[in-house]
């Protein structure tokens, strides 16, 4: 008995050597949560505690979230006792700032039920950089420069728009967006537009100001600060795109005036820089 | 793997070259579209509903019932998302509160598996 509460007070003196520990009761438990795009990532939770009766425990909790930045999360049991440092790694797979969104928090209850007291980690973890407590700041899903993405859309079919959705947990800002439209041999003069919507009013269009004959085969590239031209030698058009964040389930399209049966786009490609927003 | 969407058929991959899910979503109909399905008899608006909602009376005009639904669909289409019909998008639908959360934001027709194509490297000139 005496040896016991001896040991809780040297457990108690050398914890209050590391101003960060943090005292975990016999009910409070970690709990991580990731939001997540990439494919092949393995997350490792590595806790270093002392427990009650003095004696350092390291422990590795290995997690491998969704890929479709939805939440995942798994509880991880802990001693009572002191939390002297966490750290989140990624040990498998190549996240990139933007990608992978991962949240520590200390929570009370068990896996069913859980109840958040304190987050302790709260950030990107990529291969090359992760995440420490103490020391990491706590960010929010959209600080700093997003990935950058380069995707290939859908490929429509003939007399079809070109329509893409920002993804479910995604913010986009487009940086460019370039395809090709095959006009067929009815005569009218077609003329592209680019609209934005919210999934459900659109909210900005941006028109190509030139027109496209029959069997014809115009690239446009819409990109931030495009000027509006018409070279009568060139099949290159350009479309000014506004510089706007788009959250998930934004989109978007085209619009093609005197769209013809058989005219067919191409699938756009095109470059976003991409955060996890839930 | 490449898939063709059943209703708009829109051909994609399900994976993006840098290993991250594409999730395909429908195309939104537009002025054109509602036009052909107009004269193909196989959309009906309810005028009166709509016109009271997108009113917009040209001074001194006599406008035909045709041009005035023409009008209209015209103004929905510039300003809403209208969307076919088995409008298919894949991305994971939101939660809503607690509440489960669906695979599909909506499942549509469905989409069909197509071969994979030869990966498409850079060309080398010899």
């Amino acid at each position: 008995m005496q040896a016991d509460l001896e040991a809780a007070l040297q457990a108690r003196l050398l914890a209050r050597l590391t101003p960060a520990a943090l005292y975990l009761r016999a009910e409070d438990n970690l709990r991580l949560t990731v939001f997540n795009s990439a494919a092949g990532v393995t997350l490792e939770v590595r806790t270093r505690m002392m427990t009650e009766d003095g004696q350092p425990v390291d422990s590795v909790d290995a997690f491998t979230p969704l890929t479709t930045r939805v939440a995942s999360s798994r509880w991880i049991a802990t001693a009572p006792g002191w939390l002297l440092g966490a750290s989140i790694v990624a040990t498998a797979g190549a996240p990139r700032v933007g990608q992978c969104y991962a949240v520590l928090d200390v929570v009370r209850g068990d896996a069913t039920i859980p109840i958040a007291l304190t987050p302790l980690l709260q950030g990107y973890v990529t291969d090359t950089s992760r995440l420490g407590y103490p020391g990491s700041p706590i960010r929010t899903s959209i600080e700093g420069p997003g990935v950058l993405r380069s995707i290939t859309g859908t490929d429509p079919a003939a007399n079809a728009e070109i329509s893409e959705t920002v993804p479910t947990n995604a913010r986009w800002r487009i940086h460019a967006i370039r395809f090709t439209l095959v006009t067929d041999v009815n005569a009218a003069n077609r003329e592209v537009a680019l609209t934005l919507d919210d999934g459900t009013l659109v909210y900005a269009r941006s028109p190509s100001r030139v027109t496209q004959a029959a069997s014809l085969t115009f690239a446009y590239t819409a990109f931030f600060d495009s000027a509006f031209e018409a070279v009568a030698q060139d099949t290159e058009r350009t479309i000014r795109l506004p510089r706007l964040d788009m959250q998930g389930g934004h989109r978007f399209s085209t619009v093609t005036a005197n769209r013809q049966v058989g005219d067919n786009y191409s699938a756009p490609q095109y470059l976003v820089e991409e955060w996890i927003e839930d | 793997m490449r898939h063709e969407c059943n209703t708009c058929h829109g051909i994609y991959e399900d994976v993006s070259p840098d290993g991250v899910a594409y999730f395909h979503a429908c195309p939104p109909l537009t002025a054109i579209d509602l036009h052909e399905l107009l004269n193909a008899g196989e959309l009906q608006l309810d005028v009166d509903a709509t016109a009271e909602v997108l009113r917009q009376p040209r001074r001194g005009e006599q406008e035909t019932a045709h041009a005035f639904t023409r009008r209209i669909v015209a103004a929905l289409a510039d300003t809403r998302l209208v969307k076919r019909a088995g409008y298919r998008d894949e991305n994971p639908a939101r939660r809503r509160g607690d509440g489960p959360r669906a695979a599909l934001t909506a499942d549509g027709a469905g989409a069909a598996r197509l071969p994979d194509l030869a990966a498409a490297d850079a060309i080398t000139v010899p």
